[in-house]
């Protein structure tokens, strides 16, 4: 994994998988992404965190959904057609992410990626996003993976 | 990542050299003549050596190779094993041990200090050869240096004459031994220990002062008395000291009168006091060493066709994880089969319905064989008790004799890896509270060696295993007046508990029957802890004790932790599943059943009050249509002793379920043991139904 990694990325660029929540467009580094799924039957976890959308079955192992518009205090929207479920790994822990739907995977080049804090300031979202990338005139939000699985505990 | 792989085989491989030290010594200990098992040991300790050295481990190299000196000089005979020695090598092993498992959990191996275990086996190595083929010329010198006769007075107890006097009409002689050891002795409580160790052999040790104790914290000076009973004559105990290097005098009294409350001190001791009983115990004495030899022997015997038949099998490594993985995709090959089947019967094709079916025998093969490759022998749990005893009865000065049955006896991994701990608190209380004092049991007329064994078996569907012992059993009453006291119960409910029940009080929470808190059990946290570990297994314990010949606690364990069988029930939209180990019976009833006591909705079943708890409202299932509320299910479950009544929708029915984590992000959830993934791909929730009491 790590040597493949340093091969797909030089330095100067990351690759992300971008997707759609609402009308913004966000992205995970792909090197995060394990798959991408279409949407199937969700359990709810009772007493689970209120991100959380529950649990799928994933090839026989059970894996938590984690509801992202919910998670970034976006407004709610039907499922479609284009529904998705991205499967992160962060620390040998798999997870679902629910997104509207996935666009591209794209190239981003490190100097077209600026930080947060100028566009977000105080907001409390902000811990969730690592940064900003600019594709043709298209900003895609790059995601911090482990501030949204949340298993630093504050959850 | 390659040392990493390198990493486990060093761990694993270290902690079987280890297990294996501990048996040979073990053994060892049992038979310090055999030299086939110091063979063993010591090619353990070399290829450990060798290993930690490889991987850079340099100070569990150096504490291995101080340890394989002692182990050679062992092996060429320059060194005579003792128990001394034993005990050194076992710390050392304690020592590796604990080195091992830093070096695993990433931590140095330099947070063990062993400076002083390696001075205590440089000295035994270096003082010992030397002294060893002169201890009387050393002897003589420092004996004349020594104040002649000298020694304090032994005070008698009631208990101790009444011992003496039994002794002496069975043909046994007491002796007041008074003993000196050379002043320049570094290792006073080394060479005391050996004194008395080398006694325990001949004779029984009634008294010394200092105590016991004391002598261990080398708090005495130079000098200290023992009062023995012995079919040996002075002479033969004279020689038995004296034969234990650095040991300058030794003066052996028999004690003519046995009323006297004060012995020896003031009144010079005569220099050994001619042998009375001459002609009896030359031929007595070597007879009892002789035996235990025998015994020994054919158990050493057993231990090798064991490790031969062991070395037969060939097996692999796994790791456990990947044995999840194949279990998972098993599962999901059967539910893939299910959707396979469904639409073979849609279409009616009934070629792709006979292929399916053989495809089925198939995956039920396979699920049970990946099943079976998780199971392991219990005896890896059973492997570390036989030491752990043998330190525990010589800390509480106990004679006890462990015996381990059906450790071949086979239980999941994940229940293996769970048990050890209950097991250990069982074992820990049998030895400490259970079997009494060698004396206490001579006057109770039993054997002075207390039994405790330790027992697996199949039974049915399950694992049991029994803890038993021999001991001085538990005092129902006892048990009533301490839980009166401690307002758990009233004393009304008390009286009326038969005694077996009231026995079984010890598994509640926060009882702990110890009088004395001593450092082995009785820390409050007892057998609730126990009880509570072995039932998050799905398992059982229960307890029957007759005064005075013992106590079983017996353990019933599913054979399996990854699968059970289980109720599938519906709330609404969602399904449940509910262990059937926690199910007590399933009824139908109508809304009129249920009537509330003090605004708590409850049924009653065959004269008995249940409470109940709505599953939809408990779980906050979000509402759908208006559900048939003319016929309610209930699920009774107990937990422990309480019953309660799951209100739920529907029943789908009973059902072997595969059990899965949650995982990181959902663990802790409360009323959740877990989730399964059913037939048709569906994931449901298990329920934890004790979190609903």
């Amino acid at each position: 994994m790590a040597n493949a990694s340093e091969q797909v990325v030089s330095e100067s660029e990351v690759q992300v998988v971008a997707f759609k929540l609402r009308n913004e467009e966000y992205g995970f580094s792909i090197l995060n992404v394990q798959e991408i799924k279409g949407l199937t039957d969700i359990t709810r976890v009772p007493f689970a965190p209120e991100f959380i959308k529950g649990v799928i079955n994933l090839r026989g192992s059970v894996l938590p959904v984690i509801d992202l518009k919910r998670r970034l205090g976006l407004e709610d929207t039907p499922y479609t057609a284009n529904t998705r479920i991205v499967i992160v790994q962060f620390d040998e822990v798999s997870v679902g992410m629910l997104v509207d739907a996935v666009t591209e995977v794209r190239t981003i080049d490190a100097d077209d990626i600026d930080s947060t804090r100028a566009v977000t300031g105080t907001d409390a979202n902000a811990r969730f996003i690592s940064g900003i990338g600019k594709v043709d005139g298209r900003l895609i939000i790059q995601l911090n993976i482990s501030e949204i699985i949340g298993l630093t505990g504050e959850e | 990542m390659e040392t990493n792989q390198y990493m486990e085989m060093f761990l694993d491989e270290s902690r079987e050299h280890l297990q294996s030290l501990n048996d040979g010594l073990l053994s060892l200990e049992n038979d310090p003549e055999d030299l086939s098992v110091l063979n063993e040991i010591f090619r353990n300790a070399h290829t450990l050596k060798g290993m930690s050295a490889t991987m850079g481990y340099t100070k569990t190299a150096e504490l291995t190779h101080d340890m394989e000196n002692l182990l050679d000089m062992l092996r060429k005979e320059q060194l005579k094993v003792s128990s001394e020695i034993i005990d050194v090598i076992f710390k050392c092993v304690d020592s590796l041990q604990e080195m091992v498992e830093n070096i695993g959990s990433g931590e140095s191996e330099d947070l063990v200090d062993v400076s002083d275990l390696v001075r205590q086996v440089n000295a035994i190595a270096k003082g010992e050869s030397p002294s060893a083929a002169a201890p009387a010329g050393e002897a003589a010198p420092a004996a004349e240096a020594a104040p002649a006769g000298g020694g304090v007075g032994v005070e008698l107890n009631e208990t101790d004459r009444n011992v003496m006097k039994e002794a002496k009409s069975s043909g046994l002689i007491p002796y007041l031994i008074h003993v000196e050891i050379s002043e320049n002795c570094l290792l006073k409580s080394a060479r005391s220990y050996m004194v008395m160790n080398a006694l325990d052999d001949i004779s029984d040790v009634i008294k010394t002062v200092p105590p016991a104790e004391d002598l261990e914290q080398e708090k005495f000076d130079h000098s200290f008395e023992v009062v023995i009973v012995t079919d040996a004559d002075a002479k033969t105990v004279e020689s038995t000291v004296s034969a234990i290097s650095e040991i300058s005098k030794v003066v052996v009294t028999e004690i003519t009168d046995l009323d006297a409350a004060v012995i020896g001190g003031a009144a010079p001791a005569p220099a050994a006091a001619p042998a009375p009983a001459e002609e009896a115990p030359k031929a007595a004495a070597p007879a009892p060493k002789a035996e235990p030899k025998k015994d020994a022997k054919p158990a050493a015997a057993d231990k090798k066709d064991a490790k031969k038949a062991h070395v037969g099998g060939q097996s692999v490594r796994v790791d456990i994880e990947k044995l999840d993985t194949l279990m998972n995709l098993v599962g999901e090959l059967v539910t893939n089969k299910v959707r396979l089947e469904q639409i073979g019967m849609n279409h009616r094709l009934t070629e792709l319905t006979e292929t399916l079916e053989q495809m089925d025998r198939v995956t039920t093969d396979l699920q049970s064989v990946v099943m079976k490759v998780r199971m392991v022998p219990v005896s890896q749990v059973f492997n570390r008790f036989p030491r752990m005893v043998r330190d525990l009865a010589k800390e509480l000065n106990k004679d006890i004799n462990l015996t381990i049955e059906g450790e071949e006896t086979e239980l999941d991994r994940t229940v293996i890896d769970e048990i050890g701990d209950p097991l250990m608190h069982l074992l820990r209380n049998s030895l400490d509270h259970g079997v009494e004092h060698p004396e206490d049991r001579e006057a109770k007329g039993k054997p002075r060696t207390g039994e405790v064994g330790l027992i697996a078996r199949h039974e049915g569907n399950n694992v049991v295993i029994l803890v038993t012992d021999d001991g001085s059993g538990i005092n129902a009453d006892k048990i009533r007046n301490k839980a009166v006291e401690k307002g758990m119960i009233s004393r009304d409910e008390a009286d009326a508990l038969p005694d077996a029940d009231a026995v079984r009080l010890i598994f509640l929470p926060g009882f702990s029957t110890a009088e004395t808190i001593t450092d082995v059990s009785g820390r409050g946290v007892g057998m609730d802890v126990v009880r509570s570990k072995i039932e998050s297994l799905g398992g059982h314990v229960d307890v029957e004790t007759k005064i005075d010949e013992g106590s079983v606690f017996k353990i019933k364990l599913p054979l399996t932790l990854a699968i059970i069988q289980a109720m599938l029930v519906k709330v609404q939209n969602e399904m449940y599943a509910i262990p059937l180990g926690s199910i007590d019976s399933t009824i139908n009833i109508t809304p009129d059943d249920i009537k509330t006591v003090q605004n708590k909705e409850v049924i009653v079943l065959r004269g008995q009050i249940i409470p109940i708890a709505r599953l939809g409202e408990v779980l906050s299932v979000p509402k759908g249509e208006d559900s048939n509320e003319e016929d309610i299910f209930v699920v009774v479950v107990h937990v422990g002793d309480h019953k309660i009544g799951i209100v739920v929708d529907n029943l789908i029915g009973q059902q072997e379920i595969v059990i899965k984590t949650l995982g990181k992000l959902l663990s802790g959830l409360k009323m959740l043991a877990g989730a399964t993934v059913l037939g048709d791909g569906h994931v449901a929730m298990i329920l934890d139904v004790s979190a609903l009491m």
